[in-house]
């Protein structure tokens, strides 16, 4: 699927968001319309899947708007044990866990069915498997632990005795 | 509803981020006052203590992955594998130098049975391969030798195993209450195997895999916060072959979103012909992801990494050493390959 087509059915979506009602009960529904758009034009799970982080962005409510809701339901008993910063990391928490449920409905993840016929020679492995597997594992520098390691014999370090040459207190 | 004194009132508003009047009174003073000597020893205190937290580092395996990766309080540690790449090898090379130093462990064991747990650690400290006990080809004798450690083992080394109490391991307000009940109870670390068996809700029946996952892995975020004990989750991959992605949550089964609480998350690849494992580093709060860390594998051991020198001389030892005939799986990978397969977990944990 070329990734313009899929460019201009989120543009488009992203643009309907402004019409749409975003309130709760509807998120689910505005995000169910952008990944049907995209399985409906072929999208893989992977070429949908990179849109999810920006769909999410462009849902969540802008700062003031979230400000001026605070200040209406603050008073409500239900919020008295909650900070303006709870109440709106909430707000996304929610708008994220939708969209996410949203994405795995419209792509669900494969069962993980062993379709590799090939005789499995590497523990659970085919030699196939395998091969792409190490080649994965290599395409990472190895880290130089022996620095590490020698830095780990030093004790923690306290900048307020050291520098101060005191021990402070308070 | 009571009305609410003043002073509550204030102490809402606190609470809310929203300061009195008084509060926010703030002088040209008080900004100038950044740089003296008070407010420099009030960042130098937050250094100490965040210095005091890396100090206080429990072991993580061997020398090699506890420099990289300070394994300490209040952070959440993923090991993510494909099926039979080492992850119940991990779990118990994590409790072996714990219960050698005498701290406790917890490990949640929703796959494996409390009796393979222990018995992969005795095998650790005797020296055997665990893979022979379970193909019944270790003697009596060894057998006996690994029995007599598990009195001492199971001092420092709890296990709840799938079978306990119906199965509550694969469910979420079992994990949860277990992890609760953990806390300031003198452990130094929780382990949990794995992350996508805890698939049910005791409350809720209709809930679906996905829900119960996504509802642990917000409660685990806010727990490791308070907890003075790290906790480390297994966690299962697609393989590169049936999703070729360098990105872990791609290649993280059902919930991938199990990626944000994390502040490390380590990926096992074992290289089966050279018998060593590859630990990436692909997130890392201290600052060494995008690496990998290669730790020989020594009978069921994962060993320090060897140094640049040691690798060479290594690879040119086996350019001259005579070819293989077939490439045994008769060590390493079967060791590995004793973890339970994903299915097989499962049906496990129907059964209980």
């Amino acid at each position: 699927m070329p990734t313009a087509n899929l460019d201009l059915i989120y543009e488009k979506w992203k643009a309907s968001l402004r019409e749409k009602d975003r309130s709760r009960e509807f998120v689910s529904a505005n995000f169910d319309e952008l990944f049907d758009a995209f399985n409906s034009a072929g999208a893989t799970f992977e070429e949908a899947h990179a849109y999810l982080q920006q769909a999410i962005k462009v849902h969540l409510p802008a700062p003031g708007l979230a400000k001026a809701t605070w200040k209406m339901v603050k008073n409500n008993p239900v919020n008295s044990e909650m900070t303006e910063k709870e109440f709106i990391d909430g707000w996304h928490k929610d708008i994220g866990d939708k969209a996410t449920n949203s994405f795995y409905h419209v792509y669900p993840l494969p069962e993980d069915k062993d379709d590799d016929k090939e005789p499995k020679v590497y523990g659970s492995m085919s030699a196939k498997e395998y091969k792409l597997q190490r080649r994965h594992a290599e395409s990472y520098p190895i880290l130089n632990t022996e620095e590490l390691e020698k830095d780990l014999q030093c004790n923690a370090y306290n900048p307020t005795e050291d520098i101060l040459g005191e021990d402070d207190n308070g | 509803m009571a009305n609410l004194s003043k002073d509550q009132i204030d102490a809402q508003l606190k609470k809310a981020g929203v300061a009195t009047t008084k509060e926010v009174d703030i002088s040209f003073d008080d900004i100038n006052s950044f740089g003296s000597k008070d407010s420099i020893r009030k960042m130098f205190k937050s250094a100490a203590n965040y210095n005091q937290m890396l100090s206080e580092r429990l072991t993580l395996i061997n020398e090699s992955l506890t420099a990289a990766i300070p394994f300490t309080r209040e952070n959440l540690y993923l090991f993510c594998a494909y099926t039979g790449s080492g992850k119940s090898t991990v779990a118990a090379n994590i409790s072996y130098p714990l219960w050698k130093q005498k701290k406790k462990v917890l490990i949640i064991s929703n796959e494996e049975p409390e009796l393979d747990v222990i018995f992969r650690i005795a095998c650790l400290e005797k020296g055997y391969k665990f893979n022979d006990f379970k193909k019944g080809r270790m003697s009596q004798e060894q057998q006996m030798e690994c029995f007599r450690l598990f009195e001492d083992i199971t001092e420092y080394v709890k296990v709840i195993d799938v079978v306990y109490k119906d199965g509550i391991t694969t469910k979420i307000e079992g994990v949860k209450k277990l992890m609760e009940n953990v806390k300031g109870q003198g452990f130094s670390c929780v382990l949990i195997d794995y992350y996508q068996l805890i698939k049910d809700s005791i409350n809720d029946k209709e809930r679906t895999r996905y829900d119960v996952l996504n509802d642990l892995r917000v409660w685990l975020g806010q727990y490791i916060k308070g907890c003075e004990i790290p906790v480390v989750l297994f966690v299962q991959l697609y393989s590169q072959g049936k999703r070729p992605s360098k990105d872990i949550d791609m290649r993280i089964k059902e919930c991938s979103a199990i990626v944000e609480p994390a502040s490390v998350i380590i990926e096992i690849v074992p290289n089966i012909e050279e018998e060593y494992s590859d630990f990436i580093i692909h997130k890392d709060r201290f600052g060494v992801a995008g690496s990998r860390i290669m730790c020989p594998f020594r009978n069921g051991r994962f060993l320090k990494q060897q140094t640049e020198r040691e690798r060479t001389e290594r690879k040119l030892d086996k350019l001259v050493a005579p070819v293989p005939q077939a490439v045994s799986i008769g060590g390493l990978g079967n060791t590995l390959s004793t973890g339970a397969d994903y299915d097989a977990g499962q049906k496990l944990a129907k059964m209980s």
